[in-house]
Order: structure tokens, then C-alpha cells, then sequence
């Protein structure tokens, strides 16, 4: 982001704090302050979370702001990994990510094309419902989207998780956005070569549509790894098929019923669930600060 | 049109233009001259229809199709434990039960959306506020290493709720560090067992005054079955919380919408209000902020419909609790449908939340326009 | 040459949906195995780790038998899992069926009335066939049941010199001389199914016996409230979460407090969890109209929507018969709901005898379709009571008007 405004910025401003040296020394110094304290509240958490998942729980207990262990056990990692469904969970979080992603991509891309470059009638009709439809909130959805899917013979199944996922306004939003953006030399060509619009699009439109391609999979991604409302009443019944967000939230209850809560396998569980994620991020970060500023259209 | 702020601080060159000023529901697209023929331009026709068609399938059967049912099941009574079929009509019985009919039911609503009001007004300035605040310090061109505080604020936003909510249970248990830290910092004052504390905070300052109990006035008189003293309650310890957390995970998406916004002021109105002799502070509030005033609207419209459908973190971190002061309408939608057997309870719920947001978010529109463009 | 293109397009989204398609597959298949019979799915919950493996070992041994074949599904949050599978219409074949979910479950029409198929049902204790009882029909046969008593920690009494209390005063006296700073004499959940005990002590209910009427706000009631509530803002009683604990086991484990009550259960809890405390059951103190205290109680439920009726109750009739309900009330101690096997269960665990000598006296908590909105009413009032931010007016005032909606008058 910062490339953005390259170097023009910087000019008057350092000639400033060679104007006022003592001042500027000073603001900078509050800045870094400020910024080094915000930045310990929003990262300690979890450096806290990675410590007390390899203490014990009396240390826990006793020690619970220290940010490493005194003595360190693997009980909630083993725990974790090999004695609790926490793998399943994975692999049909995986599955489950995969699927919806694959899904999305394909549909949302024709769609936006379909919307931001194709003449067809009715399509402002449809732009504007799919605007609507942006502004339904999910929980307005539950209990009828537990109906539909029991109807349609899809609770308790991956299909039940996914399909509802598949589509999304937002998604639509973003590729239209872009393919609005795009010359229309570049089909034009295509098509005076005599590709037809299939072809176009294939050939000539999708290749250059990877950057919001991308970011609309790092959104899906992101979405459909986090999303807890749909496991919650679609394959709430079958645990076999939970995905990790609601498995993670029945992880390390104990005592007769459920309340006394087993500290370090929460948080080895909620540390597990957040690396993936994590990783994208940081590779991706780009794509996830032009995915969030996309959502910020919805409004 | 505030959106474009937020696009077009990533791709600058390419969105400001094009996009800024058209009237949603008309792309810029149409206007443009037709140099094809007819014949190519009816195969386009149904190329786009072809081309649609998976996506509003998906959307009319996973989002249009289950409002008008949810529509449906709210007039009529189903425990959600035999088949739909077993269910009676009963008109507008589930909405007057929730909003008219002395009972449980319009309690728990009452309190529910009086705990989302204090959610609302607690969390949607902290978090603006919080956000433009970093946003600006991010901004500094002066500062190194912006790249990483950046990324620092905003990690919490993409990860898993659930697990946050683990991580916050964890610092706010009973002999957590958010305890630990308090009692080292003034030991002895207050020792809280934060989720489980049914007080109101205003309620909690009042005791502080020596008012301990409701005033006769406010006892005597009710709304919605809850006395005036129950409404004035203020936020409960156990919803602060929550309230906490949510600023927490949202403050780095908003910051980052701010930073958009910041960076598409144009340098020359900078640099010209510098060569007049502008100070920092005057350069601030004359020329950042009202321009501003677009992201500003954007991100408060965002926080208030995402503020009003909290769920997540209640069901991992309180299950409405202690005493019903972090029950919310979305958490209360949950559980009339799953716990009370009570589908048409539930629906009704969400058609009047759905009510609620839009219409807040139609007053913001009107504000945005009567003040904006 | 457009039809190829299509055909590529079309090529992504069956990928999308075989490999969808491909993975539900192989999540059904892993329970194939070498059944003959049918293919039954039961829904269960558990207290511990202990009682988990008891089960598991008891469904193994009937799958062996080669008759069915059964999946077991151990389910947290259980209420809410069992009403959500009942509503998406595929509903587990057996399941357990809570006491104070019955009458809800039995006037939905989710139940196959099958209490009277199993072997001798005769043996079963009536009070327990009572519960699972809703308008004359008899449901389900009980699985067993507990009961709720104090349970407390024998090294703390002993050395405070302080004999196990036998009427309210004593367990006042008791609760104050065990407190210690952050460490209240007696915790228990703020809740009506451990502070019910007290109404029942007191002579009071939330309801008359029919459950046609309301009668929380009698004398009775108002005065065990009010003893509890003057023990919690005294602070020699407490709830778990005052002392960061989340129940009454938990506190005593790890020596926060010297008395809870709580159920059988506790046992394998104290098991698994802290198994060096040394603990003790005793009676409930009587109060100013005797003794009383509550009982819980589970059942197997067959679903109406199963498919496989006959072969459900083949395994019901397992589950319960004398030989299988040892097994499992041996491992993880609650009481065998056969009258039969009474005798046999406490020769083995004399340290119990309270839980037993408690179901003579002890109360139910089952009431009639959609009482649960006032037992949550009450509870309510019981948090606010042990937190002192509730009068007992509040409390009896709201569950008793909570309670008339659903009772009608």
C-alpha cells in the first residue's frame, strides 16, 4: 500500500522535521510508543496461547501471564493430535474449504463477467437483487436454510456445507468490479480474431483476471474456514462431519457437565485453527487488504 | 458511493475514475457506445443468461428461497421436533408474543435487544475510534516498520472466532491475566469473575453514589415487561467482555479502511496547505478529516449492521449468560429455534432484526446523502 | 469448438462437486464392517472420560454379537444436538432421553412408546417409569438414575473438627467455620437442579404434584431461598464460578471448598480428575420438613422416525438387561434403575449409600411440555440470589408469573 503515493510525500515533510528537529523527535517517539503498545495487545494473546498450551494446567493456573512455560509438557498437543477428533475435523474443514472455493471461483467469476460485460435483458434487475441480497444477514437464515436443506436431503452431509457456501454476493461484487476495470480492446481483439464470447472469456479474460481471482479464493478461504453458523446446524448432528470451528468449541471440556474447561487443549486447538490462516496472511497479505476493502463496498 | 474510497486506495489509478459518482444498479458499462451487430448482440444475451445462471441458482435457493420460507414458518407454531408438516398456522401470534404479550418470551426479547443496544453503543465508537487512531499512526510516512504494525493489527480480524473467544476466555477466567494484571496494578480493588457477572455497569457507577437499588420511579414503570431500572442497566461485566473481544478483532479491518481512505487524499491539497503555512493540527482537522468523512460513514454503517448480528462469541464464551445479560436477538433466534423448540419464535426473531438492520441501515444511507455528496 | 470450452467449465465445477461427492462416500463407508442386521445409530452423552470407554465397551459387545450393528455417538451440548437431528428428520434410532426433556419430546410425537418391551418390566422402580411417563404412556425404559447429596472433603472436616451437618443450622454452622478467605465452606451451582434440594427441605416446589399449579410463592419456598441467599451473601456459600471453578466437583478438586452437592457422577469426575482428594458422600441435611433432595434420571428412547423399530428395541433390551446395567452402574457409579440389582450395586461401593438411601425421598424434575422457559426464569433468579443482586420478591414474583403462562393460570 504505501507504494501507492511513491517518495512524493516524503519530500516536504522531512523538510519539516529539518525545520523543527525536536519536535518531530518527539511526536515520532509518542507514535512508536503508542504503536508498540497496541501492537503488544493485539500479539501478546496469542504468544500467550502458544506458552500456556505447553504448560501444565497447574502452572496455568499459578503462572497465567507468563509468555513461555517453566516446565514444558506435550500433554495438550498429544492430546490434540492423537487422542481427540481434531484431525477429522481438519481434514473436513479441508474437504470442506476445497470445495466451496472451487465452487465460488467458478461461479462468481462467470457471473461478474456475465454482469459487468455481457448485454443481456434483465440484467440490471439481477445486479440490483444481488445487491439486496448483500444486506441479508446470515442469521436471518438460519432456521429456514436448516429447512431447506433437510428438504433438499443435504443436512448432515459435506454437500449441506458447501452449497450454501458456493455462492456469494459479495464474491459477485468483487469479480464484476474488476472485469469493469479491464479494457475492452482486450476481448475485442479476441473476438476479431474470431473467438466467440466463450472462448473470449476463457482464453483471453480469465488468464487476466488472476489478481481478483486470487483475492476472491483468499476471501472464500478465509470465510469458509472460520464459518461456525452453518456447521453449527447442518452437521451439528453428525460428528463425523464437523469442521473445525464447532468441533474447536466443544475441545477441552471436562467435568460432569462440560463446564470445567481444560485450558491448554483450548488453546493448542484454537492455536491449530488459526495457523492455517495465519500463513495465508502473511503470504498473501496483499490480496487480503484488497478482499477487505471490497467487503467495505457492501455498505 | 463511500466504497470507492476503500477500493480504490489499492488500485488508485485504475478505480477512481471510472466508478466514482455512478448511481449503484447502472454499471458505466451500458452507456457506452454499441458497435456490434445485432446478431452478436443477441448470442450476448444469452451467453450472459448462461452465464449467470449457476450464481442465481445459488442464490435463490440458499438465500431468496429461505427468506420467504423464514417469512412463512414465523406465522405459524412448529417445536422443530416432528416434521414441518405437523405445524399449525397461527398468524401473527409469534410476533405478539414477542412484542405485545405479557410473558417469558417478550422478556428475553427485550433484554436481548437491550443488550445489543449497549453492545452497539459501546463497541461502534470504541472501535472507529480506535481504528482512525492507528490508522493515522500507521500513516506516518516517518515511522519504520509500519508494514508489521499493520499486520499486527489487523491478523486478529482473519482468524477463527471461535478461537479467539477460547484465547479471551483464557485471559478473563478468575485467575487469568487480565485479573492478574488488575490485581498487580491495584491490589486488592476489585477481583471479577468477568463472564459470570450479571452487573450493569451503569448500575455498578450508581452503586458507587450510594444508590443501590431502583429508585421507586424507575421500578414502577415498565417497557416490553422490563422495569425502566432494568433497561438503564447498562452493560453487563459479562457482555463488557464480549464488547471487549469485539472491538479486539474488528479494529484492524476498520483501521485498514481508514488507511485506504488516508492514503487517496491528494498530496497536492497537502502540499499546497503546507506552502499557506497550515499547521499539523489545522492541516488535520481542516483537511483530513472532512475528507474523511466518506470512510467515516462507511465504517460506521459497517460496524453498526455486523454489531447488531453478534453470535459467535456469545455462544462459545457465555451461552447468553450470566443471567441473560449477554443474550443478543441472533443469540435468542439460536435459541428458540435449537433449545426452546420454538421455530416460529425463531423466525419472527430474525425478521424483525432483519427489520431492525435494515432499517438502520436506510437512516445511515439518508445521512450519508443528506451530508456527503 | 465451444462446446469444448463449456465442457472445460463444466469440467471445474464437477470437480467441485465429485470431490464433494467423493469424500461424503468415504465418511459412510467407514462403518462397514461385517454386520448381518441392521444399521442402528445411537446418540449418548457422558460425564467423563471413564463413562465414555464404559459405553463404548458395552455397544462394542453387542455389535459382536453379530445381531445389528450399531454407531455410538458421544454428544456434548446434548440437548441441543438431539432437538436439531429430530428436526432435520433423521433422527439417531436409540438415544438418550433426559427426565426433564420428556414431556417435550413425548407430546412432539418424537418417541416410539416402547417402556413395557423390554425384558421384565416389572423390575424397574416406579417412581423412575413415573418420569418417562407423559399422559398414561410409558416411553422408555430408564437407564438409571442418581441422586443429588453432600459430597465433601473428608481430610478438611476432620481436621476443623467438623462432623458431616444433619439440619440446616448445622450445615450453616458447618459451611462458616470451613470458610477461609477464597475458600467459601460449600459451593454449589447456582441452579434449581442443586438449590431445588433446599425447596424440597423447606416443604416447598415450584409446583403442586400434578404440576397444574404454580406454588412458588409460598412461605416454604420464600424461606429456603432465603436461607441460601443469606449464605451466599454471607459468603460461607458460593457458586463454582466465585471461586473460578466450573461446578461444585471441580471446586472441591481443587480445594477451593470443603462441601458441594452433587450427584454419582462426581465419582468418575474425582476420578479422572483429581484423583488424590479424598472425598466423602453424605447425606443432605434435613430441613425444617425433613430430609429431601432431587433425583435424575435417563432413558432409552427408540425414535418414531426410525427405520429399524425392531432392531432398536433388540438393543434397548440389551442395554438394559440385569447382566449389561451391572456392568455399566459398576464402572461409572450411578444406580441401576432395576430394583433387582440394588442390593448387588451398593455391596460394592458401601462409600455410596447416601445416593441410594436418597432415592426413598428425593424429587423429580419433571413438569409438563415447555416448562423449561421458567426453570430458566429461575435460574435466573438463583444467579442473581447467590450474587446478591436479587431480592427473594424478584425471584418468586417472576418464576411464579412465568410459570402461570405456561400453566395457565
Amino acid at each position: 500500500m504505501e507504494s501507492s503515493h511513491p517518495a512524493t510525500v516524503a519530500g516536504p515533510r522531512s523538510g519539516r522535521s529539518a525545520r523543527r528537529p525536536g519536535t518531530a523527535r518527539t511526536v515520532r517517539l509518542v507514535a512508536y510508543l503508542l504503536l508498540a503498545l497496541a501492537a503488544l495487545g493485539f500479539l501478546y494473546p496469542f504468544l500467550l496461547s502458544v506458552a500456556t498450551s505447553v504448560k501444565s494446567r497447574a502452572e496455568v493456573s499459578d503462572h497465567p501471564i507468563m509468555p513461555w512455560p517453566l516446565h514444558w509438557t506435550n500433554r495438550a498437543w498429544d492430546f490434540v493430535l492423537l487422542h481427540s477428533d481434531f484431525p477429522r475435523w481438519l481434514l473436513n474443514s479441508v474437504v470442506v474449504t476445497v470445495a466451496a472455493t472451487l465452487l465460488r471461483l467458478f461461479i462468481e467469476s462467470l457471473a461478474g463477467y456475465s454482469l459487468a460485460r455481457l448485454r443481456w435483458r434483465g440484467r440490471g434487475l439481477v445486479f440490483a437483487g444481488v445487491l439486496a441480497v448483500l444486506a441479508v444477514p446470515p442469521i436471518v437464515l438460519v432456521v429456514p436454510r436448516f429447512l431447506l436443506l433437510k428438504e433438499l436431503n443435504l443436512l448432515n452431509s459435506y454437500e449441506g456445507l458447501v452449497f450454501p457456501l458456493a455462492v456469494d454476493a459479495t464474491g459477485i461484487f468483487i469479480m464484476k468490479q474488476f472485469f469493469e476495470q479491464l479494457p475492452r480492446e482486450l476481448e475485442e481483439a479476441a473476438r476479431i480474431d474470431g473467438a466467440n464470447i466463450y472462448q473470449a472469456y476463457w482464453h483471453v479474460v480469465l488468464p487476466v483476471a488472476r489478481p481478483a481471482l486470487i483475492t476472491l479464493t483468499i476471501l472464500s478461504f478465509q470465510g469458509t474456514w472460520n464459518e461456525f453458523l452453518l456447521p453449527l446446524i447442518v452437521v451439528r448432528a453428525s460428528p463425523d462431519l464437523w469442521t473445525l470451528p464447532f468441533g474447536l468449541s466443544t475441545l477441552g471440556r471436562g467435568g460432569a457437565g462440560g463446564q470445567t474447561f481444560d485450558y491448554p487443549v483450548m488453546l493448542a486447538g484454537s492455536i491449530l485453527t488459526i495457523v492455517p490462516v495465519a500463513i495465508v496472511f502473511v503470504i498473501f497479505q496483499r490480496f487480503f487488504v484488497r478482499g477487505m476493502a471490497s467487503q467495505g463496498l457492501k455498505g | 458511493m463511500s466504497g470507492d474510497t476503500a477500493v480504490s486506495g489499492e488500485r488508485p489509478a485504475a478505480v477512481a475514475g471510472p466508478t466514482s459518482g455512478t448511481p449503484t444498479g447502472v454499471p458505466p458499462a451500458i452507456a457506452r457506445p454499441r458497435r456490434r451487430g445485432g446478431g452478436i448482440h443477441g448470442r450476448e444475451g444469452l451467453a450472459g443468461w448462461l452465464f449467470a445462471t449457476p450464481a442465481l441458482i445459488g442464490l435463490a435457493v440458499f438465500m431468496v428461497a429461505p427468506i420467504l420460507l423464514a417469512l412463512w414458518v414465523s406465522f405459524r407454531d412448529w417445536s422443530g421436533l416432528a416434521p414441518l408438516s405437523t405445524s399449525t398456522p397461527v398468524g401473527l401470534h409469534n410476533y405478539h408474543d414477542l412484542l405485545v404479550r405479557d410473558g417469558v418470551a417478550r422478556t428475553d426479547f427485550a433484554k436481548s435487544l437491550r443488550n445489543n443496544l449497549y453492545y452497539v453503543i459501546g463497541v461502534v465508537p470504541t472501535q472507529t475510534a480506535i481504528a482512525f487512531l492507528l490508522a493515522v499512526l500507521v500513516n506516518q510516512k516517518m515511522l519504520k516498520g509500519r508494514t508489521f504494525f499493520r499486520t499486527a493489527f489487523y491478523f486478529p480480524s482473519v482468524t477463527s472466532s471461535i478461537a479467539i473467544a477460547f484465547i479471551f476466555v483464557f485471559m478473563f477466567s478468575p485467575t487469568g491475566l487480565v485479573n492478574t494484571v488488575l490485581t498487580a496494578v491495584l491490589p486488592g480493588a476489585v477481583q471479577l469473575v468477568w463472564l459470570d457477572d450479571a452487573d450493569g455497569l451503569l448500575h455498578l457507577l450508581l452503586r458507587l453514589v450510594g444508590v443501590d437499588s431502583a429508585p421507586h420511579a424507575l421500578a414502577a414503570h415498565t417497557f416490553m415487561g422490563l422495569s425502566w431500572w432494568d433497561w438503564l442497566s447498562g452493560p453487563s461485566v459479562a457482555l463488557t467482555t464480549v464488547m471487549i473481544l469485539a472491538v479486539w478483532t474488528t479494529v484492524g479491518t476498520f483501521m485498514l479502511m481508514f488507511l485506504a481512505g488516508l492514503q487517496n487524499i491528494p498530496v497536492e491539497l497537502e502540499e499546497a496547505s503546507m506552502v499557506d503555512g497550515a499547521t499539523p493540527r489545522q492541516r488535520f482537522f481542516k483537511i483530513t478529516l472532512p475528507l474523511m468523512r466518506p470512510t467515516l460513514f462507511l465504517v460506521l454503517t459497517l460496524g453498526l449492521i455486523a454489531t447488531w448480528q453478534v453470535f459467535d462469541q456469545v455462544y462459545a464464551m457465555t451461552s447468553g449468560g450470566p443471567q441473560k445479560t449477554t443474550f443478543t436477538p441472533a443469540y435468542l433466534v439460536y435459541r428458540e429455534a435449537f433449545e426452546n423448540s420454538s421455530m416460529g419464535h425463531a423466525s419472527a426473531i430474525a425478521f424483525l432484526l432483519f427489520a431492525l438492520i435494515v432499517v438502520l441501515t436506510g437512516v445511515q444511507r439518508l445521512v450519508l446523502r443528506g451530508r456527503g455528496d | 469448438m465451444r462446446l469444448r470450452l463449456h465442457r472445460a467449465g463444466l469440467a471445474v465445477a464437477t470437480a467441485g462437486l465429485l470431490l464433494v461427492a467423493g469424500c461424503s462416500n468415504s465418511s459412510s463407508s467407514d462403518q462397514g464392517g461385517k454386520s448381518t442386521g441392521a444399521k442402528l445409530s445411537m446418540y449418548a452423552f457422558s460425564s467423563s472420560p471413564a463413562e465414555d470407554s464404559t459405553l463404548r465397551g458395552i455397544v462394542d459387545a453387542y455389535n459382536k454379537l453379530g445381531r445389528n450393528t450399531v454407531t455410538l455417538n458421544i454428544v456434548p451440548e446434548y440437548d441441543t444436538a438431539l432437538q436439531t437431528a429430530l428436526a432435520g428428520g433423521q433422527p439417531p434410532d436409540v438415544f438418550y432421553v433426559n427426565d426433564n426433556k420428556l414431556a417435550d419430546l413425548a407430546k412432539a410425537g418424537a418417541l416410539e412408546p416402547i417402556g413395557d418391551k423390554v425384558d421384565n418390566p416389572g423390575d424397574f422402580y416406579d417412581t423412575l417409569k413415573q418420569s418417562f411417563t407423559y399422559q398414561g404412556t410409558y416411553y422408555c425404559p430408564p437407564k438409571d438414575f442418581s441422586t443429588l447429596q453432600l459430597v465433601y472433603n473428608a481430610d478438611e472436616l476432620k481436621a476443623a473438627g467438623v462432623q458431616p451437618p444433619t439440619t440446616w443450622d448445622e450445615l450453616k454452622a458447618a459451611a462458616q467455620k470451613l470458610t477461609k478467605p477464597g475458600h467459601p465452606g460449600l459451593v454449589m451451582n447456582a441452579e434449581f437442579y442443586r438449590w431445588g434440594v433446599f425447596l424440597a427441605q423447606a416443604g416447598g416446589w415450584p409446583t403442586n404434584d400434578d404440576v397444574t399449579k404454580m406454588t412458588m410463592d409460598t412461605p416454604e419456598v420464600r424461606q429456603a431461598l432465603q436461607y441460601l441467599a443469606d449464605g451466599h451473601k454471607a459468603g460461607y456459600f458460593a457458586s463454582p464460578a466465585s471461586v473460578g471453578a466450573g461446578w461444585g466437583g471441580e471446586a472441591l478438586g481443587k480445594g477451593k471448598t470443603a462441601m458441594t452437592i452433587e450427584g454419582n457422577w462426581i465419582v468418575g469426575a474425582m476420578k479422572t480428575d483429581f484423583p488424590n482428594v479424598k472425598y466423602a458422600v453424605a447425606e443432605l441435611p434435613a430441613g425444617p420438613k425433613g430430609k429431601g433432595t432431587m433425583s435424575f434420571s435417563v432413558c432409552y428412547g427408540v425414535a418414531k422416525a426410525s427405520k429399524n423399530k425392531a432392531a432398536a428395541i433388540d438393543f434397548v433390551k440389551y442395554l438394559t438387561s440385569p447382566e449389561q446395567q451391572l456392568k455399566f452402574t459398576k464402572e461409572f457409579p450411578v444406580m441401576p434403575s432395576r430394583k433387582s440389582l440394588a442390593d448387588q450395586w451398593l455391596a460394592d461401593k458401601p462409600q455410596l449409600k447416601a445416593f441410594v438411601t436418597g432415592a426413598d425421598y428425593a424429587k423429580k424434575s419433571v413438569f409438563v411440555p415447555g416448562f423449561k422457559t421458567v426453570i430458566d426464569t429461575l435460574n435466573d433468579g438463583i444467579q442473581g440470589l447467590a450474587k446478591g443482586d436479587k431480592s427473594v420478591d424478584d425471584v418468586v414474583t417472576a418464576t411464579q408469573k412465568a410459570g402461570q403462562d405456561v400453566l395457565g393460570g
